[in-house]
């Protein structure tokens, strides 16, 4: 087949993993070389399969310009930690590398896993090599691969927990990819001389067309936002245990301003497969993909265009052919909602399990609120563990009771103790966006807590505090923060301007559609005082905002990811 | 104005104003007294600010404040170098006026002080890529000592009060032992800091002439993420060539301290090889810090690969210097 690729087709990306040796590229040469802290053009590609990013400090970039200075560079380093699953020793180990290699904060993802920002060049590796010191790694965190694999994050919500966390490990283990690029680069491993010759069984020499996300649910908690994840499985449960999963695929939120052709899809439920079947069928749809998604437009190569383009009736029965035996038919679930519910709860593991609100899931020392000080003691005295959600929070989980007050001690000690936190702040996310991230048109991160002390001043004034109400920002149309599926999205267009989409289900399984373009702050409160006014007084009894909107009319439901128009 | 790469750049300094006024209050002096100088009357003040050497101290100067005040104390300092040389190092007019106390009068002040010279900078420009231009490499000269700011004259003057399309009189200062090979020969860079000025002079003149290859740059400063001065530039010279090679030494970054020799030291055989094609070695910087231990290395290095006794070797850079193949520029 390699003989035949016609290049001059594909994108620049196809050509650079097939030349790159298994994705070794001149990475050593790249970081090796002390004229800049970039990295050359092509290994900035390969290197996200390592599991890092080049960016810059957007901040700076104009200064550093006029000082004959290349821009900022440095580089965000994200982990591998399926279920995002944290041990109080791995927990300190991460904050160290944190305070000596990176910006000093841990940023918890919506992947569950921790990003280290601002790791200068020359420190790569010391970083690398501390992450596997603490026996997590980074591999696949990033690139055309499989990426971190998500689970139901919460012990406390149900029994079955266990069952999905050991499904996360090992979808995890099956598809990372083999070559040995990676020990080593960064841990040092020699080649060894005349072995057999390298191969990426799964993945085949130039891995996907694109990245590929993996999330496992149990309902009612869709925490794990199941109908935005490439393939996801939702856990059905009967008697107590899970029966079976059932099967959706072609979830993708990234989309670009002004390109039609390009929308944010949630996944279709496509069958249904017991337990131990779930492997097999992730890899044989990993492959359909792999075979199918297009390697000419990066912008059209997630699975969802794939599985639109060959239509979800083909697209499935080529999944059916290769596997041992039939998807069945896909079984009846019910979600109640996406977010975190916060506090401490007793599992039937008896156990105690806090779920805690951290916000724009930065974990930073801010004056008086010692976060990153908290988390570190917490670490050093608890006898459970951290689980990070896909929400960017965290729980403290498997929890003595005597190891419960300990951990109040400790948050109250540092003022982070949870505070009463509106409706609407408790269901936020924000990209990192500005300065770091290449893409962001506008802050998100930075900027959000801020935008949401003033819209809580209305939700206050129109007895709303308390209503939960989903709220995502992000600095560009990429999707990291998931703001589709939102029932208040706002999505970066330029410096200080958004969009604000609408009418997304508090359950994460409605797309929401645009409601006003390009409009600044003064303008989002202006507009978000008049829907909560109007919800405020006629909305039916528990009715969620997200489905207010589109019952009264403001936006209309989007039925399908291709009608989505920015 | 008519300047080579090499040459150098002559620009008068102002003296700092807080300076002047701090020397006037501690005097007493009235600031539109009238003094006669070389170049004519004019008020103390004036004088101060833009004629007498105010920021800086030499030998000389401390010398004649003694012959004129005969302080005991100071006659000692005098007399004791290592404690002279410190008491030169960073201290200005006004640190001997208040430490050495005496009742001056203008007039006798002017005769203790040397005319304010005007400060060198290497050129880091070709007129043949800039045409009008002179561009110069200015470090600002900024440091705290008995918690007192203290301001370079000329730098500070440059980086405080001057704006851009400002006018500032200049004059180009020849350096005939400085120079680019004429026939394009390979040329060793190095350089620490603002020692790097001549190698942009010398790159753009390269390019001007279109001649590629044959090129090696050592660059050292503190740190890499701040003080890489025209980083983008030497990028942009390596991708065309222009630039050859280039090594730097950031002695910050890491714990051990790394310095241009150490960069040297470690392509030792490599240098030889081009010393041995007929490259020109060149170095600028600091007198003190740098270019002993440049020196001391390239012997070293000479020694060393070339397997032959130190008085050879010595020999053998001698000759360097005498083909005009070791030139240096250090301040």
């Amino acid at each position: 087949m390699d003989g035949t690729i016609n290049w001059a087709q594909l994108s620049e990306v196809e050509k650079l993993k097939y030349d790159s040796n298994f994705l070794r590229g001149t990475l050593v040469e790249s970081i090796a070389n002390p004229i800049t802290g970039a990295l050359t053009e092509s290994d900035t590609h390969i290197s996200k399969f390592h599991g890092f990013y080049q960016q810059t400090d957007r901040d700076l970039d104009k200064e550093r310009k006029q000082q004959k200075l290349e821009p900022a560079y440095s580089f965000l380093i994200r982990l591998r930690i399926p279920g995002g699953v944290v041990t109080p020793k791995q927990w300190l180990q991460l904050d160290e590398l944190a305070d000596t290699y990176a910006n000093g904060t841990l940023k918890l993802t919506t992947r569950q896993t921790f990003q280290f920002h601002g790791v200068i060049k020359r420190n790569l590796k010391k970083t690398i090599a501390g992450i596997n010191k603490t026996l997590l790694d980074t591999i696949a965190t990033c690139g055309d691969v499989n990426r971190n694999v998500m689970c139901h994050a919460n012990p406390a919500e149900s029994p079955l927990y266990p069952d999905v966390i050991e499904l996360a490990n090992a979808l995890s283990l099956h598809l990372l990819p083999q070559t040995r690029a990676y020990h080593e680069i960064w841990l040092d491993e020699k080649l060894v001389a005349g072995g057999p010759a390298e191969s990426e069984p799964i993945y085949g020499n130039r891995y996907l067309p694109r990245k590929f996300k993996i999330g496992i649910v149990i309902p009612p908690a869709n925490d794990c936002d199941i109908f935005s994840q490439d393939l996801g499985f939702i856990a059905i449960v009967e008697n107590g245990k899970i029966a079976g999963y059932n099967v959706v695929a072609g979830g993708g939120l990234g989309s670009t301003f002004a390109t039609p052709g390009t929308y944010p899809r949630t996944g279709t439920v496509i069958g249904y497969c017991l337990p131990g079947r779930v492997v097999e069928v992730a890899e044989k749809i990993l492959i359909v993909q792999r075979d199918n998604g297009n390697r000419q437009n990066r912008k059209q190569a997630r699975m969802k265009y794939t599985i639109d383009n060959m239509g979800v009736e083909k697209f499935t029965a080529e999944v059916q052919q290769l596997l041992s035996s039939q998807l069945e038919k896909p079984m009846e679930f019910h979600f109640s909602r996406t977010g975190d519910n916060f506090g401490w709860k007793k599992g039937t593991d008896n156990k105690w399990h806090l779920t805690f609100f951290v916000e724009g899931g930065r974990v930073k020392n801010d004056g008086e609120k010692t976060l990153k000080a908290a988390l570190r003691e917490v670490a050093e005295k608890t006898d459970g563990h951290f689980i990070l959600t896909g929400n960017q929070n965290m729980i403290f989980a498997a929890v003595s009771e005597k190891g419960k007050t300990v951990i109040d001690g400790i948050l109250k000690k540092h003022n982070v103790a949870p505070a009463q936190i509106s409706g609407l702040r408790k269901n936020s996310i924000a990209c990192v966006a500005l300065p770091t991230c290449p893409l962001a048109f506008a802050e998100a991160e930075r900027y959000l807590p801020s935008l949401i002390s003033k819209i809580e001043k209305i939700l206050e004034a129109k007895g709303l505090f308390k209503e939960e109400i989903v709220i995502r920002m992000t600095g560009c149309p990429n999707g990291c923060g998931r703001p589709y599926l939102a029932e208040i999205g706002l999505i970066g267009k330029s410096p200080g301007y958004y969009n604000l989409y609408l009418g997304g289900s508090f359950e994460g399984t409605r797309l929401n559609n645009l409601y006003r373009e390009t409009i600044d702050e003064a303008e989002i409160l202006r507009e978000l005082e008049a829907l909560f006014a109007d919800f405020a007084g006629s909305r039916i009894e528990s009715e969620r905002f997200g489905d207010f909107v589109i019952r009264k009319n403001y936006v209309k439901e989007i039925k399908e990811g291709k009608y989505f128009r920015h | 104005m008519k300047y080579e790469p090499g040459d150098s750049v002559g620009i008068f300094a102002v003296n700092p104003e807080s300076l002047v006024e701090q020397i006037l209050q501690k005097t007493g002096f009235d600031p539109e007294y009238v003094v006669t100088l070389e170049n004519g009357e004019m008020t103390i003040r004036d004088a101060f600010s833009h004629h007498l050497e105010i920021t800086v101290l030499t030998f000389d100067t401390i010398k004649k404040y003694y012959e004129k005040t005969k302080l005991p104390e100071l006659g000692k300092l005098i007399n004791d170098d290592k404690k002279l040389d410190e008491y030169l190092y960073g201290h200005d007019l006004l640190d001997i006026l208040e430490d050495y106390p005496f009742d001056w009068n203008p007039n006798k002040l002017i005769e203790v002080l040397r005319q304010l010279p005007p400060r060198l900078y290497s050129i880091s420009s070709s007129q043949d890529m800039v045409g009008d231009e002179v561009h110069a490499t200015v470090s600002v000269v900024r440091y705290e000592r008995k918690s007192r700011l203290r301001n370079g004259a000329c730098s500070s003057h440059l980086a405080d009060n001057i704006e851009t399309d400002d006018q500032v009189p200049v004059y180009i200062e020849k350096n005939p032992s400085f120079k680019l090979p004429a026939n394009g020969a390979k040329i060793i860079m190095v350089g620490a800091g603002t020692g790097i000025a001549p190698y942009r002079a010398f790159l753009q003149q390269r390019e001007a002439d279109n001649n590629t290859g044959n090129t090696w740059l050592f660059f050292g400063d503190r740190h890499f993420q701040s003080d890489f001065l025209y980083q983008v530039e030497w990028q942009k010279w390596l991708k065309s060539n222009h630039l050859q090679k280039m090594d730097v030494a950031f002695s910050r970054d890491q714990e051990e301290k790394i310095y241009v020799q150490h960069k040297l030291q470690q392509n030792q055989q490599e240098i030889l090889k081009w010393l041995e094609e007929g490259a020109h070695f060149y170095l600028c910087g600091d007198m003190k810090k740098m270019a002993k231990d440049v020196n001391k290395t390239l012997l070293e290095i000479i020694k060393n690969q070339g397997g032959i006794t130190t008085e050879k070797a010595e020999e053998y850079v001698k000759k360097l210097k005498r083909e005009k193949r070791f030139q240096q520029d250090v301040y």
